[in-house]
C-alpha cells in the first residue's frame, strides 16, 4: 500500500489554477485594475508640476518600475490574508505545491492585476519618447525580473506579520522606502554623490538605470549597462533566496 | 510501522512566545493509523487536537518526536509526505472572490490535476455535497455552514491518501453532517486514510473504526467505540428518576453516576433485571438504554481530570 | 441631542481601539516613517517645496486617519464582527464610529508631532498660522473620518478595499496641491482645489501665514467655508448613517 504512493500521485502545472484565482480577483473587483492604471498617472501628473519636464520620459519608466514593485506589497497583503484569516495557506502547504510554487502562484495572480496599467504606460512612453526596438524586451525582462524579486520580499515580510492590522502600514512602509528611495522617479545625478553610493543597495536602482539607459532618456547617468544587467540579476538572485529562506512555510 | 498511513511517537510541542508562559500542549503523543482506516481524535477544547494535526500535517514544527506519514519522515523531510496529504483546517474560508466550483477547481489544477480530471471531480464533488445549487455563487454570498461545505468538498476532491479534517463538520446541520460522512464513507472505500477530530460524538461514532482519546497533551485511551464504551464498566446505562436514596445500593450493581436526585448506573445486560426491580419496589421511574459514546467520553476525561486534582 | 454621541461608553471604546492599535509598535512607527520618505522625495526632487511639503504632509496624514479607520472598520466587522459584539449594549453606533477614530487618532500622535517639530525647526510658523493649522486639521479628520467610515460599510469583502483605499488618497492627497504649492497649478484648476478639503486646508495654512501664497480673500473664503461645510456635512451624514447600517438590510 504504502509503495503505491511513493511518488507524487499527481503530476501536471500548478499556475493555471493560480492564474484563475488572479483573474477572478481582478475580474470580480475592476477598481483592482483601475487603481493601478490611475494611480501612476495621478503620480506623474504631480511630478510634471513639481520637478523639471524634461525627465517626464524618465519618470515614465520609473512609473512602470514602480507599479512593478507594488505587486510586492499586494502580494504582501494576499499572502497575510490567506494565512492569517482563511487559512486557505494550509491547503497549499499540506499538498504537493512547493513554497516556491506558492510563491510564483500568488505573484502571477498580481501581475495580471497590473499588466493593464504596464501596457498603458508604455503606450505613453513610446508616444513621449523614441524607444529603439531592442529596448522593449531589455524593459520587459527587467520588469519580470524586479516582480519576481519583490514577490519573494512580500511573502517574507508577510512572514512575519501577526495580524493583518499591521499589513497595511508596513507593507506601504517597505514599498514606499524601496520605491521613492531609489531613483525611479528623479534621474541618479541629483543625488548627493554620498547618496548616490547608498542607493546603490537597492535593486530597483539597478532596474531604472538599465531601462534609462537602454531607453536613452535624458538626464541619465553614463554607465556600463552591462555592469548594471550583472548587478540587477545577482540582486535578485540573492534577494529571492534570502526572502525565500525568511518565508516560513511551516509554524514554529 | 513501515506500513503504517501515519506513524507518530512520543510528539511534544511547546508553543513559546516572548512575554507569556509556555504552553505544553503535546506532552508525548504516539499513534499510529494503517492506511485505509478512519480514526478519530477526541478531547476538550484545548487538548491539543488541532496541534498534532497540524504538526503531522506539515503545517507545524513539533518540539520533540517522530512523525511518519507512508514511511516518509515528514518532520525533517515534509516535501516527501506532503504529495500524499490534504487538510481541512480549522475555521478554514474559502476564497470569497471564487465561486464553490472554481474553489475546487483551481485547488485541484494547484494540486497538478489535468484540466479534463479536475472538472469532472469537481461537479462530481460538488454533487455528493450538495453544492450544485450554489456551485455559481459567490462564497462571500454563502452561509458559514455552506462555506465549511465547500472546504470539505475542496479537499474530498483531491482524494488524497491520507486526509486530515479538523472539525469538518462544524455548523453544519445534521442534513449536510450526513452527505459529509457519506462522502467520507466513500472516500475511504477507495482506500483513502482519515485522522479527524469532533466534538460530535455521534459523528465520531459513524465515522471512525479507532478512537484516541486525548487531554491535556496525552492519549488517555485508544480503541473502537464500543471498546471504549466497554472500557466504563458496562455496556446499558439504567437511569433512576430520583434515585439519590439509593445510591449506595445501586453502587453494588455497576458504576454510579449522579446528576441531581437522579441516578445513572452502567452494567452489564445480566443484572439489569434486578436494577428494574428495585426501581419497581421503590416506586421509581427508570429508564434503560445503551451507552452512549458521549457518556464514555465523560467518563473517561472526567476520570483524568480527577486524578489530577 | 448635540454629542449626546460622545457619552462615556464612548470614551470607553476610544480607550479600547487606542490599545488595540498600540499594541503593534509597527502600526505607530510605520506613518511616521512613511512620511519621512515622501518628504525627502519631494525635497530631491525641488528643495524649495520643502515648507509646503511639511504642510502637506501634516494634512495628509491627517487625511490618512481616514483611511486607517476605513481599514480597520471594514476589518472588524468583516473578520472579528466585532461590532455584533459591541452593538447590542450601551455603546450607540455614532459613539462607536467616533470611539473608533479618535482612537486611531491617539495612536498616531507621535507623527503629528515629530513632522510640527520639524516645520517649527525649519520654517516657524506664526501663531495665526498655528492656530489655522490645528483648525483645518481639526476639519480634515472629521471630512476623512466619516469618508473612511461610511466607505467601509460598503464591502462585504474587506481585501476588496485596498483598492479604492489607493484611489481615494491619491485623490485627495496626490493630484491636488497639498504637498506643492497651488501656484504650480494651471489657474483653471485653482478653484476646483480650494474646493476640495485636503487642498483647501494647505492653502488656508499657507495663506494664513503670509508669503506662502498669493490668494484673493474670496479664494480664502471660498476656502474655509467649503473645508468647514464638507467636514460637518459629511460628519453629520456618516454620524447618521453609523446609526442606520448599525443594523443590516
Ligand atoms: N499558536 C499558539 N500559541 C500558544 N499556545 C497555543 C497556540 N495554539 C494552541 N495553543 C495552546 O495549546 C493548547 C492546545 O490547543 P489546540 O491544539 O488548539 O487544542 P484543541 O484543538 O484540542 O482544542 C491550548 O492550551 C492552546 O491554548
Ligand atoms: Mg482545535
Amino acid at each position: 500500500m504504502a509503495m503505491a504512493y511513493e511518488r507524487p500521485p499527481q503530476v501536471g502545472r500548478i499556475l493555471p489554477g493560480f492564474a484563475i484565482i488572479g483573474w477572478r480577483w481582478i475580474s470580480r473587483h475592476p477598481a483592482m485594475v483601475i487603481g493601478p492604471v490611475l494611480v501612476p498617472f495621478i503620480f506623474l501628473y504631480f511630478l510634471r508640476l513639481i520637478s523639471p519636464p524634461q525627465d517626464f520620459p524618465l519618470q515614465v519608466i520609473g512609473a512602470m518600475l514602480f507599479t512593478t514593485q507594488n505587486i510586492g506589497s499586494w502580494v504582501l497583503g494576499d499572502s497575510a490574508t490567506y494565512r492569517l484569516e482563511a487559512y486557505l495557506e494550509e491547503l497549499f502547504i499540506a499538498s504537493p505545491v512547493t513554497r516556491l510554487q506558492y510563491m510564483i502562484g500568488l505573484s502571477l495572480s498580481n501581475l495580471i492585476a497590473a499588466v493593464p496599467a504596464l501596457v498603458v504606460l508604455a503606450i505613453v512612453l513610446a508616444l513621449v519618447t523614441p524607444v529603439p526596438w531592442y529596448a522593449w524586451p531589455v524593459l520587459i525582462a527587467v520588469i519580470l525580473l524586479l516582480w519576481v524579486l519583490v514577490s519573494a520580499i512580500g511573502m517574507a515580510v508577510s512572514t512575519r506579520i501577526r495580524s493583518r492590522r499591521v499589513v497595511w502600514p508596513v507593507g506601504s512602509l517597505v514599498f514606499t522606502v524601496l520605491g521613492m528611495l531609489s531613483p525611479l522617479y528623479y534621474p541618479l545625478s541629483v543625488l548627493p554623490p554620498a547618496w548616490q553610493t547608498v542607493t546603490r543597495f537597492f535593486p530597483a536602482t539597478y532596474a531604472a538605470l538599465l531601462v534609462q539607459g537602454t531607453v536613452g532618456v535624458p538626464g541619465t547617468v553614463s554607465s556600463n549597462l552591462w555592469v548594471d544587467a550583472g548587478l540587477l540579476g545577482l540582486f535578485t538572485t540573492v534577494g529571492t533566496a534570502v526572502a525565500l529562506s525568511f518565508y516560513q512555510w511551516r509554524d514554529r | 510501522m513501515a506500513e503504517d498511513a501515519l506513524w507518530a511517537r512520543d510528539v511534544q510541542k511547546r508553543y513559546e512566545r516572548r512575554g507569556t508562559q509556555p504552553v505544553d500542549a503535546l506532552r508525548g503523543v504516539s499513534l499510529s493509523i494503517r492506511p485505509g482506516e478512519r480514526v478519530g481524535l477526541l478531547g476538550r477544547n484545548g487538548a491539543g487536537k488541532t496541534t498534532f494535526l497540524r504538526i503531522a500535517s506539515t503545517l507545524l514544527w513539533p518540539t520533540s518526536g517522530e512523525v511518519r506519514v507512508f514511511g516518509h519522515d515528514i518532520v525533517n523531510h515534509p516535501e516527501e509526505g506532503r504529495p500524499l496529504i490534504a487538510v481541512v483546517p480549522q475555521d478554514g474560508k474559502p476564497f470569497m472572490h471564487l465561486t464553490p466550483y472554481e474553489q475546487v477547481y483551481t485547488y485541484l489544477r494547484t494540486r497538478g490535476f489535468d484540466r479534463a480530471t479536475s472538472k469532472q471531480r469537481t461537479t462530481e464533488v460538488l454533487g455528493q455535497m450538495g453544492l450544485t445549487e450554489v456551485a455559481d455563487r459567490l462564497n462571500l454570498a454563502l452561509s458559514g455552514g455552506l462555506r465549511q461545505r465547500v472546504m470539505v468538498a475542496t479537499v474530498i476532491a483531491t482524494e488524497a491518501p491520507l486526509l486530515f479534517l479538523d472539525e469538518p463538520t462544524i455548523g453544519m446541520d445534521p442534513f449536510a453532517r450526513r452527505e459529509v460522512w457519506e462522502c467520507l464513507r466513500r472516500l475511504s472505500k477507495k482506500g483513502s486514510t482519515l485522522l479527524l477530530t469532533t466534538h460530535y460524538l455521534d459523528e465520531a461514532e459513524q465515522l471512525s473504526d479507532r478512537l484516541y482519546i486525548i487531554d491535556r497533551g496525552r492519549v488517555l485511551v485508544e480503541g473502537s467505540p464500543e471498546g471504549l464504551k466497554a472500557q466504563i464498566g458496562g455496556t446499558i446505562r439504567v437511569s433512576l428518576k430520583g434515585g439519590m436514596r439509593l445510591k449506595e445500593t445501586l453502587a453494588t450493581f455497576g458504576t454510579v453516576a449522579t446528576d441531581g436526585l437522579d441516578v445513572h448506573v452502567i452494567l452489564g445486560p445480566d443484572r439489569v433485571e434486578e436494577v428494574l426491580q428495585l426501581a419497581l419496589r421503590e416506586k421509581l421511574s427508570a429508564t434503560v438504554g445503551p451507552v452512549s459514546l458521549e457518556e464514555a467520553f465523560l467518563r473517561v476525561v472526567g476520570r483524568s481530570i480527577d486524578d489530577e486534582s | 441631542m448635540a454629542f449626546s454621541f460622545v457619552d462615556r461608553y464612548t470614551w470607553g471604546y476610544t480607550v479600547t481601539q487606542l490599545r488595540v492599535q498600540l499594541h503593534d509598535f509597527n502600526v505607530v512607527i510605520a506613518p511616521i516613517l512613511i512620511q519621512g520618505v515622501l518628504l525627502i522625495f519631494v525635497y530631491i526632487l525641488n528643495p524649495a517645496l520643502i515648507t509646503y511639503a511639511l504642510i502637506g504632509a501634516l494634512v495628509y496624514s491627517m487625511f490618512q486617519m481616514g483611511q486607517r479607520v476605513q481599514n480597520e472598520a471594514a476589518y472588524i466587522r468583516v473578520d472579528s464582527k466585532l461590532p455584533e459584539l459591541y452593538l447590542p449594549g450601551p455603546l450607540t453606533p455614532e459613539g462607536y464610529f467616533v470611539g473608533m477614530s479618535l482612537g486611531i487618532l491617539g495612536s498616531n500622535v507621535g507623527t503629528f508631532a515629530v513632522l510640527a517639530g520639524i516645520l517649527e525647526w525649519t520654517h516657524p510658523l506664526s501663531a495665526l498660522a498655528w492656530l489655522v493649522l490645528a483648525a483645518v486639521l481639526f476639519a480634515v479628520f472629521l471630512f476623512t473620518v466619516s469618508l473612511g467610515y461610511f466607505v467601509s460599510t460598503l464591502f462585504e469583502d474587506d481585501r476588496a478595499i485596498q483598492p479604492y483605499a489607493t484611489i481615494i488618497t491619491n485623490l485627495f492627497g496626490v493630484l491636488p496641491p497639498v504637498f506643492y504649492p497651488l501656484s504650480l497649478l494651471p489657474t483653471y484648476w485653482g478653484p476646483l482645489a480650494l474646493v476640495l478639503p485636503t487642498s483647501a486646508a494647505a492653502a488656508l495654512v499657507e495663506a494664513a501665514e503670509g508669503g506662502l501664497v498669493s490668494i484673493s480673500s474670496g479664494g480664502i473664503a471660498l476656502a474655509a467655508i467649503s473645508l468647514t461645510l464638507e467636514a460637518l456635512a459629511l460628519f453629520l451624514f456618516t454620524l447618521a448613517w453609523a446609526r442606520r447600517s448599525a443594523r443590516e438590510r
